[in-house]
């Protein structure tokens, strides 16, 4: 195996850093501690880079990383009482894997773009408020006058159908 | 217990409260047991993250480039008047003024220059900041015990005279905090520093309302990624990014002006010495930075904030871009190494002087109050101290941080082998700060130092905290004076 140089970093890694914050996401709640995390993994995904075996596929090698420097997060140690453990992480990062061979990221983000023009206007304003302008679902509820629960249904249905939606466009098979 | 099927109503429930941060610590608990015991559970949930992380990235893209079209729609009115003026006959008009007219048309067409004033809604703009973070629902931290600090004194009088300076050139001093930026589009990146720069500025000592930010609109939708902890003025913020996204800037008076650069973007890379950006460049008492550990440490520090990591020879691949931002944070530490910063004097007491401090802090009086009695007791200070802005030494109880045109003074509680003994004494007194720079990581142990810049500083709050390299010692730390700044 020769030793993959620099230059060839970023071609790789840019293809996968979003999904690489996202697994660090499903595991750190905290927003500031997520991109904390990220930027760490980032640099050592730098500095390891060549002892990456271009053999495996790079985002498996990123997220073995970001387990071992989730777990290294002593944030995560102190304030999560439920914080997850090696094993749960290494079962996320399995099912990442999976999910990953379906369709990469950039297959889904487009297909989801499309079924973002069919939304309703009211739907595409809910999904602006609570991704966007990161409002919590009680800000969501007042601003659109309706309750708590109709906001909750409100907000599950629609990712609900976006990600079948996405799925169809990709000729997935619908879970 | 078997783990329930992953589309079961238990596990999409529990998923669902996840998802949308409403789930209890017990519910997170069974979550991650699920996942674990479960390969369809885990996959789910991956699933159900990895799009939950696109659908917020792809509306957040999609809402800025709204936003770029709405604000580009806007910008022909401008040029209305001109339309309204009385068009001569065409035969009567010579032909190199049509010549004229159709390239100034051409210009025009060609580069459309959006003016970002007034800014988008601040709730669209504060959430790509990297902190404050909302408070996790699943572990909210306890609040701190540490009041507010009181604000020193001010130097200055209280109406300042308009400044001789331009606005820009106010504009290359004035601190906003540190930056974060994901994949964001040039439009929103200078939007998102406007944003800054009003959250911190003050109408009376800076005119924004004139000031006039424009970006091409072949550049709007660049997209930028900026990390970085190291303090900036706007105006060099501005120049990072825009050089990050291939554009060069030219400001003057009360305008700045993005131009597209003419290189092919994405920018190449190129093979560069990281250590040249410091060459010719001193401390403050003449020593090259070249050999100035500090320095070179925050310059590493930097280069990494911007994906650049140097191979063992000191090189690194860079493009003209990342080379331009590096060179922004640097002149920002040299920046703050010229300005005139204060100095700390530090009695260390037997514990029963200690003087009365609320949270391990003393206000401007009870500081001078200390230092009359120390001046009466024929006491001296144990040490002199001047902590530096430009790169931060962890071996310094304090450090200053660059905030507006102001500084602030927190403890330096920097977790390091040099100073394994400021750790756990500080958090007696307040609150641990990891990294200083972090947007709202001192506040609560911060004070203002309003008038460092203008080269005089008033006494005020004190520090005081256990002095640990003796039993029963505290060490009080009084501002005494301002350094003045290298001639």
């Amino acid at each position: 195996m020769s030793a993959p140089s620099h230059d060839q970093f970023l071609p790789l890694f840019l293809p996968v850093q979003s999904d690489l914050r996202a697994f660090i996401g499903a595991a750190v709640r905290d927003p500031a501690a997520r991109d904390d995390i990220f930027q760490e993994v980032a640099v050592v995904l730098w500095k390891k880079f060549e002892a990456y075996d271009p053999s495996r596929p790079f985002g498996a090698w990123a997220r073995g990383i970001a387990i071992r420097k989730i777990l290294e997060d002593r944030r995560l140690r102190e304030k999560s009482p439920t914080a997850c453990t090696a094993e749960q992480l290494e079962a996320l990062a399995a099912g990442f894997a999976a999910d990953e061979a379906e369709a990469p990221w950039q297959d889904r983000e487009k297909a989801l773009n499309r079924c973002l023009d069919q939304l309703p206007s009211r739907s595409a304003r809910l999904l602006r408020e609570r991704y966007h302008q990161n409002h919590s679902i009680d800000q969501i509820a007042e601003n659109e006058g309706m309750s708590l629960d109709a906001i909750y249904q409100s907000l599950s249905r629609l990712r609900r159908q976006l990600r079948e939606c996405v799925q169809r466009r990709l000729g997935l098979a619908i879970d | 217990m078997m783990p329930p099927p992953a589309d079961s109503l238990a596990f999409q429930t529990v998923l669902e409260h996840w998802l949308e941060e409403t789930a209890t610590a017990e519910e997170e608990a069974q979550l991650w047991q699920w996942v674990s015991e479960s390969a369809e559970c885990a996959r789910e949930f991956a699933a159900a993250t990895r799009f939950q992380g696109m659908l917020a990235e792809v509306i957040k893209a999609r809402d800025v480039e709204e936003e770029a079209r709405r604000v580009l729609a806007l910008a022909p009115r401008e040029r209305e008047p001109t339309r309204a003026l009385p068009r001569p006959a065409p035969q009567a008009q010579p032909h190199p003024f049509r010549l004229v007219a159709l390239a100034a048309a051409l210009a025009l067409l060609g580069v459309v220059t959006v003016l970002l004033w007034p800014t988008p809604p601040a709730a669209s703009i504060t959430e790509h900041r990297a902190a404050p973070a909302p408070a996790s629902t699943a572990a909210p931290g306890p609040p701190s015990p540490v009041p507010p600090a009181p604000a020193l004194e001010l130097a200055g009088p209280p109406n300042p005279k308009p400044s001789p300076m331009s606005l820009v050139e106010q504009l290359d001093g004035f601190f906003i905090g540190p930056l974060s930026m994901e994949a964001m589009p040039l439009g929103q990146a200078m939007a998102l520093l406007r944003q800054l720069l009003e959250e911190k500025a003050n109408e009376s000592t800076l005119p924004l309302t004139a000031l006039h930010v424009t970006v091409p609109a072949g550049a709007m939708g660049r997209r930028v990624t900026f990390h970085t902890q190291t303090p900036l003025p706007f105006l060099k913020a501005v120049r990072a990014i825009a050089a990050l996204a291939g554009c060069d800037v030219q400001a003057q008076e009360q305008t700045i002006a993005l131009i597209l650069h003419p290189s092919v973007f994405p920018l190449a890379v190129e093979k560069k010495k990281i250590t040249d950006l410091l060459a010719g460049r001193l401390t403050r008492d003449g020593t090259p930075l070249r050999e100035d550990r500090l320095r070179l440490q925050a310059l590493l520090s930097d280069a990494a904030s911007l994906g650049i990591v140097p191979a063992q020879d000191g090189t690194a691949l860079v493009s003209s871009g990342q080379w331009a931002a590096l060179l922004q944070l640097t002149d920002s530490r040299d920046y703050l190494n010229s300005l005139p910063l204060p100095t700390f004097a530090v009695y260390r007491l037997p514990a029963h002087l200690a003087p009365s401090a609320e949270a391990g802090m003393l206000t401007p009086e009870q500081a001078d109050d200390f230092l009359n009695q120390m001046n009466g007791l024929g006491r001296t200070p144990d040490e002199i101290i001047s902590p530096r802005a430009d790169a931060q030494d962890p071996s310094e109880p304090l450090v200053l941080i660059p905030d507006g045109d102001d500084f602030r003074i927190a403890l330096n509680t920097t977790d390091t082998p040099e100073n394994p003994t400021m750790n756990l004494p500080m958090n007696a007194v307040g609150p641990e700060v990891k990294d200083p720079y972090a947007i709202g990581g001192s506040d609560k142990i911060t004070n203002s130092l309003n008038g460092a810049g203008a080269g005089t500083l008033s006494l005020g709050n004190a520090f005081v905290l256990p002095d640990l390299s003796l039993p029963n010692t505290i060490q009080v730390i009084v501002p005494v004076q301002t350094n003045s700044p290298p001639p």
